[in-house]
């Protein structure tokens, strides 16, 4: 697998697993290469694996089925997902968290998805949180 | 430069500060004197929350950002966090060495401004029988001053710090009357508090109404004092980005302004009297470890409970000072709390706005304080704070299996409905709850550190269960489903401490019993005077930083009465 190929299908399975119709290419290198200092084998395996489904017809069927089902796979899965919605993913030990840089955290996913933003990242105005946030 | 002044002010937090910019601005000759680091540009603040947004969930406690940045502090001038509170690791030396049987729970800020950097700036004042519990209510002591000595002082407070308060809901509030409006229209309520409220309308707990009210702060509700209005960051504890929260460098600017000199990174390691029993030295070691002094005509302690009295233990040599009544270091104090948690049957929208915008106030004077403490309840604006991070409820979901929209879709579902309500409870006087020194653990200056005996009683204890019971019955009127509910485990002992340290250099009329007279000054040392909650002989159930603050303001003109032989 080239590079190249190797952060689209990051990218690609990525979209998968986080529910976003198109994540940032340079945030999923960087979240690529933080991962792969942790875990680079099982990273190939995991990308080996959606390059091996990711035509198939039904691929989000495949990707519960093969990849965040799998006793092997599904781990890292949501290591992929914790990354991209907290900018932070707990390492090989199981245990350590690796957090991102202030740029990343700002950019976590997961503020967006309860409506709100980012602590300490507020661009709304005062009295914003009055009022229920737009739809 | 002379190293002779008027006032020397040892603690550079919101106590110090105002008594040193008050005196400063009188044309007093002073000096502020602070363990920690001056950081008062905008560019130290955008470090302070660059270090937070990277440091992992789980380490984003109060102290952490201000000891994890780039400095030797975390040496010279150690903050406890929560890491004081868990039982060390092998071969890892804590700041506090906790001698129980119950482990002591708040931390403090060892930085210019103090712990006004990571405080949520709510202001509530006292009510009046907060002042004499042991007359109403047969238990603890009563305060040598009484609501109406202090009244002028909380609105010169409030003033000074930029309170945000409703007034028509908090005059009169059991019997605490206001003689003046807040500087400021109170804090927009969150949205959830806002459907909260509507759905409690009416409802009631063994008599009390549940309401809930805006809660005041010390927080903009518009452009105030130079600094901007809220903007809802999210995140007052542990930082204001924007500085709209009020912490003491404000007032520490102002007294830089007024010509007060501020020596910073001076840890004081003792007083020394002289022959006529006054404090006329102060010793301290900067961080190259060198020792410097002062002198001052007037000598206020303001380094909070701990610090405060460890100084006064280590003073004259070691033999100690300003301890007649063998009172410095006991009585230490906590507002001990914990929360409930549940899910609401609508969405609230946590983490928009300030981490707290109102509060329960109907338990403040119970008709049971003879038997158990009184409360207040604060609702959380920060999902399920303590009990469950949302970044804890991603990881339950995405290990249930769920990816894609659907963990989207489930996310916010949960998250939203996320609500807490804390409590936090009023804590007796105790004399076995105390401060010594570690007779063997030193810091890196050679100074030792705290010891402390801690102790929670059945007072407590009996308000936390019942402080329980009122938050299942407003679960209960919402109609937030059951299996929903998550509460610190009271059976296991659970507590949180709230950072509201107090007591240790109590305030009395008698000197047999008390550290400090009526206007915060040693009975035993005329010049000495001690600022902070450390005064405090109780400390009712409500955060103490407003009344500290009128306090401070009040020892500030009785200084300047005695400076100048008025």
């Amino acid at each position: 697998m080239s590079p190249g190929t190797e952060l689209d299908q990051f990218a690609a399975l990525s979209e998968i697993l986080t529910g976003e119709k198109k994540v940032d290419k340079t945030l999923a290198g960087q979240y690529l290469g933080r991962l792969k200092t942790q875990y680079a084998t099982q990273m190939q395996a995991l990308l080996n694996t959606f390059d091996a489904l990711a035509r198939d017809k039904y691929p989000l069927f495949e990707v519960k089925r093969r990849i965040v089902n799998d006793k092997t796979l599904g781990p890292l899965a949501q290591q992929i997902i914790a990354i991209w919605y907290t900018s932070e993913f707990v390492g090989a030990d199981g245990k350590t968290p690796n957090a991102g840089t202030q740029a990343q955290f700002y950019r976590g996913l997961l503020w967006n998805v309860i409506k709100a933003h980012p602590p300490t990242h507020s661009t709304l105005k005062y009295g914003y949180w009055t009022k229920p946030p737009k739809k | 430069m002379s190293n002779d002044y008027d006032v020397a002010v040892i603690g550079a937090g919101v106590a110090g500060a105002l008594i040193a910019w008050r005196l400063a601005e009188k044309g007093a000759k002073v000096v502020l004197i602070d363990a920690g680091e001056k950081r008062l540009e905008k560019a130290d603040r955008r470090q302070f929350v660059k270090v937070l947004a990277e440091l992992p969930q789980a380490r984003k406690t109060p102290s952490r950002p201000y000891t994890e940045v780039d400095t030797d502090n975390k040496k010279f001038a150690h903050s406890p966090d929560t890491e004081d509170f868990a039982k060390p690791e092998p071969g890892k030396t804590l700041y506090f060495q906790q001698l129980g049987p119950d482990v002591f729970k708040s931390q403090y800020q060892r930085l210019i401004g103090g712990s006004t950097w990571a405080w949520r700036g709510n202001c509530p004042r006292f009510i009046p029988n907060d002042f004499k519990i042991q007359t109403r209510y047969g238990r603890g002591v009563d305060w040598p001053i009484n609501y109406d000595d202090l009244e002028p002082w909380y609105c010169d407070a409030e003033d000074a710090l930029g309170v945000a308060g409703d007034h028509g809901e908090w005059h009169n509030l059991f019997g605490a009357y206001r003689s003046r409006k807040f500087p400021m229209s109170k804090i927009a309520q969150a949205y959830g508090d806002l459907r909260l409220k509507q759905a409690l309308k009416g409802a009631r707990f063994d008599g009390v109404g549940i309401k809930l009210l805006s809660l005041p702060q010390a927080r903009n509700s518009r452009p105030y004092d130079g600094r901007p209005a809220c903007e809802g960051n999210s995140d007052c504890i542990p930082l204001c980005p924007i500085q709209a929260k009020y912490d003491a460098t404000v007032h520490v600017k102002k007294a830089l302004k007024a010509k007060a000199t501020l020596i910073e990174r001076a840890v004081v390691t003792e007083l020394r009297t002289n022959s006529a029993g006054n404090v006329r030295e102060v010793m301290f070691k900067t961080w190259d470890g060198q020792q410097h002094s002062v002198t001052g005509k007037i000598v206020v302690l303001a380094a909070h409970a701990i610090e405060s009295t460890k100084i006064l233990l280590m003073s004259n040599g070691g033999q100690g000072i300003a301890n007649s009544s063998d009172q410095v270091g006991r009585n230490l104090m906590d507002h001990l709390g914990g929360e409930g948690a549940a899910l609401m049957p609508f969405q609230v929208f946590p983490f928009r706005g300030p981490q707290s915008t109102s509060c329960i106030e109907g338990f403040r004077d119970h008709k049971y304080r003879r038997q158990f403490c009184a409360f207040r309840l604060t609702i959380g604006n920060d999902g399920w704070g303590r009990t469950k991070h949302p970044y804890d409820t991603l990881r339950e979901l995405t290990q249930s299996g769920l990816f894609g929209q659907e963990l989207q879709k489930e996310l916010l579902g949960t998250v939203s409905r996320q609500l807490r309500v804390a409590y936090s409870m009023e804590q007796l006087p105790d004399p076995g709850n105390r401060v010594t020194l570690s007779p063997t653990e030193k810091d890196d200056l050679g100074v030792p550190e705290p010891q402390l005996a801690f102790r929670v009683d059945d007072y407590s204890r009996g308000g936390m269960e019942y402080a329980q019971r009122v938050i299942k019955h407003l679960f209960t009127v919402v109609g937030a489903p059951q299996e929903h509910w998550e509460f610190s485990d009271l059976k296991a002992g659970a507590y949180s401490g709230s950072g509201h340290i107090m007591g240790t250099c109590r305030m009395g009329k008698e000197r047999r019993t008390s550290v400090v007279d009526a206007e915060c000054r040693s009975h035993d040392h005329k010049n000495l005077f001690v600022a902070g909650s450390s005064v405090f002989p109780t400390g009712a159930p409500v955060n103490p930083t407003v009344t500290l603050a009128a306090l401070a303001l009040r020892t500030a003109k009785a200084i300047e009465r005695q400076l100048t032989g008025a």
